[in-house]
């Protein structure tokens, strides 16, 4: 185990139930990695932009971050698009994970810069399975970049 | 204008023979001779002495004019009647004063009229024999009875009836006629009253000359003529010359003035032997004549001619109010049918229709012989028109003649256009308005050739021709002549006529603004809707989308919590505890789906087609590909039953339309052997709403053996989440597939229905436009 795949996992997700059922998701396929979750977009980028700014914060960025479209105040979108505009942390995989499955939302999050976009099932052994791949593909799979 | 001061005769024609070549310039004012019924002195009117007087005073009294002449009036008259005389010179004027005096000094001392005037610095006597009769001329209460007819008279023709009937009654002549004249100085004959066994001339007309102008000149200051005798000899005056001129004197107001021989020979040629005339003055302006005529001789006593110069005179005065009284019921008819037509162009939807699809029509606002609408290079006649061609031909010339202007008119369209004499029977006149800036939109209304609608029994007879190499002048001739002065001429419009085609083609142009207005208001608030449509559209998409994801969220938390619940305590659950929570996973799991249904079906709605060349025998073909598997599974064989066409369409949709009638081919069936059949549906195939003509539509067909569907269903069957049985039945889908087929299907213009019988199974159509 890589110090590598210790990196922690972001997860912005307003909704404490889908929170909740994609930690047990993870803790099922015993990922290692600690999981921080933010609330919302604003808490998202003020704990990432803050890397640097004070001693100790944050200890490490996350290995990917795993993002909610449609949050309330700041939403997804504009997490996505100020994350890839901003040199330090631009290469930090960003996955969206949200609801919609309007062509429209995709189209645009890709164009934004997103690295994967995808949507969240109603059925929980769908939801398993799906971070099941995601686990084995981002963490185990590829090979990611090394961030100060 | 003061009328004496025009000269048109020319002196220097005194004593030359008048011809029709001349008699324009013949000085008939100055004939230098009377007609015989009477006899006439001039007098100085300084000395009293008799300077001129007529030959025939031989023949009447027994004294020559050489014994007259150079003296006074003594050896005519009494003193007593001399002495009235003295009184009355001072008085006299170009107005005749009458006098009955007997003839004291004459042998028989006959009694006679003497008829007194001042003019051309000499005292006129005029003497006319009374007539044997001596009955009293006056009747005053048939006067009044003429008079109060005339006064009541509502129209000016009835007017002029009255007027003639009422000539003949006090004269007894044979024939009395009005004549009118025209702007063109034409005349006209308007009414008539004549004995029974002689050839009418009302209706007829004749040219400006058959009245010379001289003529005319003299009418106007002297109202009545009257020749007893046409056979007459005229009685020269002795001497000839004026005693300070070097012409005869002037006897434009001498009742026994001889007149010309041409106007002689004209009577003659008529049959008439004794004539009357009077003007009909209006506003100094010749407007007519109240001409007799008698077969025979016919002497009328001076007071009987003064009672109908009186009538002639109440003509001219009450003629003002008669025209007006015509003008006022022609406006009235112009002003009430505009308001009406007004009214029906104002309740049709397409105004044009309301000029002519109801009474009363444009064509009956103005006196015309028909009409034609002319309008976006459609052509409607009304009335009696020239044909469509000319109509073509017509318009184009006012478009390269008259396009500047919003109204054009003519009385002869030949005049302007030689072209038009093809039409001189039904549009020898036209009135024009246009309609628009564009060429071609007119309303025109015509009128006929005057000549066709002359109504004179006599117009077809042939007029004679040369006799003896003269003219020979008759009434026929006149009419003749006249006609070829107004070849290819109708009626004139008149200004009424003019303005009520102005105020027609106002209204018309106020109607077409404001329906114009109404047009712009109405894209305005289309573009608004549209803008609103559009807007609601972006709310119902956001609204369609957030709802998703917001009834998504809690609906993954019902049924993810309901898994936790089955997984981390199904030990402390029992059986109907355990099959609840399934039953509400199953739940929101089927409620998830009606969600994305809907919003599935909200976007095929708002997204435009992605249009490109399909070959639709590919893509049938690689759905059945995808669908092989359940195919397999459901025992289900495909067929396509002739070659699919390669067409312009959105190909993904398509795709999904085929995909979703084979899925419920294949799903709604009983039969273990179930069969599909794709393919182009017959020719003569028509939708519900009549799509399907091959020349604009492709109409696919999805055939299978199934159970079928009552047609009670046929519609419904096609509405959102409708559904016809329990989704324990057939692997329920949403109720959404077809919904989105017919979404789909009309985005491409096309409509989608079925057929079939309860049992029998299904088959469905649906129709692309190849127009897209």
């Amino acid at each position: 185990m890589s110090a590598l795949s210790l990196k922690p996992i972001l997860v912005v997700e307003d909704s404490v139930e889908d929170f909740t059922a994609l930690g047990r998701a993870f803790r099922k396929h015993a990922l290692p990695n600690p999981i921080l979750r933010c609330e919302d977009g604003d808490q998202a980028l003020e704990y990432l932009q803050g890397y640097g700014k004070r001693p100790g914060w944050p200890q490490q960025l996350p290995a990917f971050v795993l993002l909610d479209l449609n949050m309330p105040g700041t939403d997804g979108r504009a997490v996505l698009a100020v994350l890839k505009q901003d040199p330090q942390l631009q290469s930090i995989p960003v996955i969206i994970f949200s609801t919609s499955t309007n062509s429209r939302d995709i189209e645009e999050c890709y164009r934004l810069g997103a690295n994967s976009y995808l949507t969240k099932p109603i059925d929980y052994a769908v939801l398993e399975e799906k971070t099941r791949l995601l686990v084995s593909y981002w963490l185990n799979t590829s090979e990611l970049p090394l961030l100060g | 204008m003061d009328q004496s001061a025009v000269i048109y005769s020319d002196e220097s024609l005194i004593n030359a023979p008048i011809t029709l070549t001349n008699c324009d310039r013949e000085p008939i004012h100055i004939p230098g001779s009377v007609q015989p019924y009477g006899f006439l002195l001039c007098l100085d009117p300084d000395t009293k002495q008799v300077v001129h007087a007529s030959e025939n005073t031989q023949a009447l009294i027994g004294i020559s004019a050489l014994e007259l002449v150079g003296s006074g009036l003594e050896q005519l008259l009494s003193p007593g009647t001399l002495a009235e005389l003295t009184q009355l010179w001072p008085t006299l004027t170009e107005a005749a004063k009458l006098l009955g005096v007997r003839l004291e000094q004459v042998a028989g001392q006959p009694f006679y009229k003497l008829i007194l005037h001042r003019y051309d610095a000499l005292l006129w006597l005029e003497f006319e024999p009374v007539e044997e009769t001596g009955a009293s001329v006056l009747d005053l209460p048939s006067l009044n009875v003429a008079l109060g007819q005339m006064l009541a008279a509502t129209s000016v023709l009835e007017f002029c009836e009255h007027a003639v009937e009422q000539i003949r009654d006090i004269t007894g002549f044979d024939r009395v006629v009005m004549y009118r004249f025209a702007e063109d100085a034409s005349g006209e004959v308007v009414a008539e009253a004549k004995r029974a066994d002689l050839e009418p001339f009302l209706g007829l007309h004749y040219p400006a000359t058959d009245i010379p102008q001289q003529a005319r000149a003299m009418y106007l200051k002297n109202w009545l003529r009257f020749i007893p005798d046409v056979a007459y000899v005229p009685a020269r005056l002795h001497p000839v010359l004026h005693p300070k001129a070097p012409r005869p004197p002037d006897m434009t107001h001498a009742v026994l003035r001889s007149v010309s021989p041409i106007h002689i020979e004209y009577l003659r040629n008529m049959g008439v032997a004794a004539t009357m005339t009077i003007s009909i003055i209006q506003d100094g302006v010749l407007w007519g004549m109240i001409t007799c005529h008698h077969l025979t001789p016919r002497l009328v006593s001076y007071e009987l001619r003064e009672l109908c110069l009186f009538i002639g005179k109440t003509f001219s005065a009450l003629l003002r109010s008669k025209q007006q009284h015509d003008d006022y019921a022609y406006q009235l008819h112009i002003r009430e049918t505009q308001a009406r037509l007004f009214e029906l162009v104002g309740r049709h939807d397409n105004f044009m229709e309301g000029l002519y699809k109801r009474t009363p029509t444009v064509q009956e606002v103005i006196d015309c012989g028909g009409a034609a609408i002319c309008f976006e290079g459609e052509i409607i006649t009304l009335g009696t028109t020239p044909t469509v061609p000319q109509l073509q031909e017509l318009l184009e010339w006012l478009g390269q003649h008259a396009s500047q202007e919003d109204i054009f008119y003519t009385d002869s369209y030949a005049r302007h256009n030689p072209a038009g004499v093809a039409m001189r029977g039904t549009g020898s006149g036209l009135l024009a308005i246009s309609l628009s800036q564009k060429p071609g939109d007119y309303i025109i209304w015509f009128r006929p050739e005057q000549i066709q609608t002359v109504t004179w029994a006599g117009k077809t007879q042939k007029a004679e021709v040369l006799q003896d190499g003269q003219l020979h002048l008759s009434p026929r001739q006149s009419f003749e002549a006249w006609s070829q002065t107004v070849d290819n001429t109708s009626a004139p419009w008149r200004p009424m006529e003019i303005e009520a085609a102005q105020e027609i083609r106002l209204h018309l142009s106020d109607v077409r603004l404001k329906i114009f207005n109404e047009l712009q208001a109405r894209a305005a608030s289309l573009s608004r809707l549209n803008t609103e449509l559009e807007r609601s559209n972006d709310e119902l998409d956001s609204f369609a989308y957030v709802a998703s994801h917001d009834l998504k969220e809690p609906l993954r938390g019902i049924h993810n919590y309901s898994i936790f619940l089955l997984e981390d305590y199904a030990e402390q659950l029992d059986a109907e505890g355990v099959s609840k929570l399934q039953t509400l996973v199953r739940l929101s799991q089927r409620m998830e789906s009606l969600i994305e249904s809907l919003l599935q079906l909200s976007r095929v709605g708002r997204q435009e087609l992605t249009l490109v060349e399909t070959n639709v025998q590919e893509v049938v073909e690689d759905v059945l590909d995808m669908l092989q598997p359940r195919f397999e599974q459901t025992g289900t064989t495909a067929t396509i039953i002739n070659p699919l066409p390669i067409i312009r369409c959105d190909q993904v949709r398509i795709r999904e339309v085929f995909s979703n009638l084979l899925t419920n081919a294949m799903r709604y069936s009983d039969d273990a052997r179930r069969e599909v059949q794709i393919g182009l549906a017959p020719a003569a195939t028509r939708g519900p709403r009549g799509t399907g003509d091959p020349e604009d539509y492709y109409v696919f067909c999805v055939r299978d053996n199934g159970i079928g569907i009552d047609p009670k269903h046929h519609e419904n069957i096609f509405k959102i989440f409708k559904r016809l049985h329990t989704q324990e039945k057939y692997g329920g889908g949403t109720g959404a597939g077809l919904a989105i087929a017919k979404k789909m299907v009309e985005k491409h213009h096309g409509e989608i229905w079925v057929n079939s019988v309860l049992g029998q199974g299904a088959t469905f159509f649906f129709s692309i436009s190849k127009h897209l």
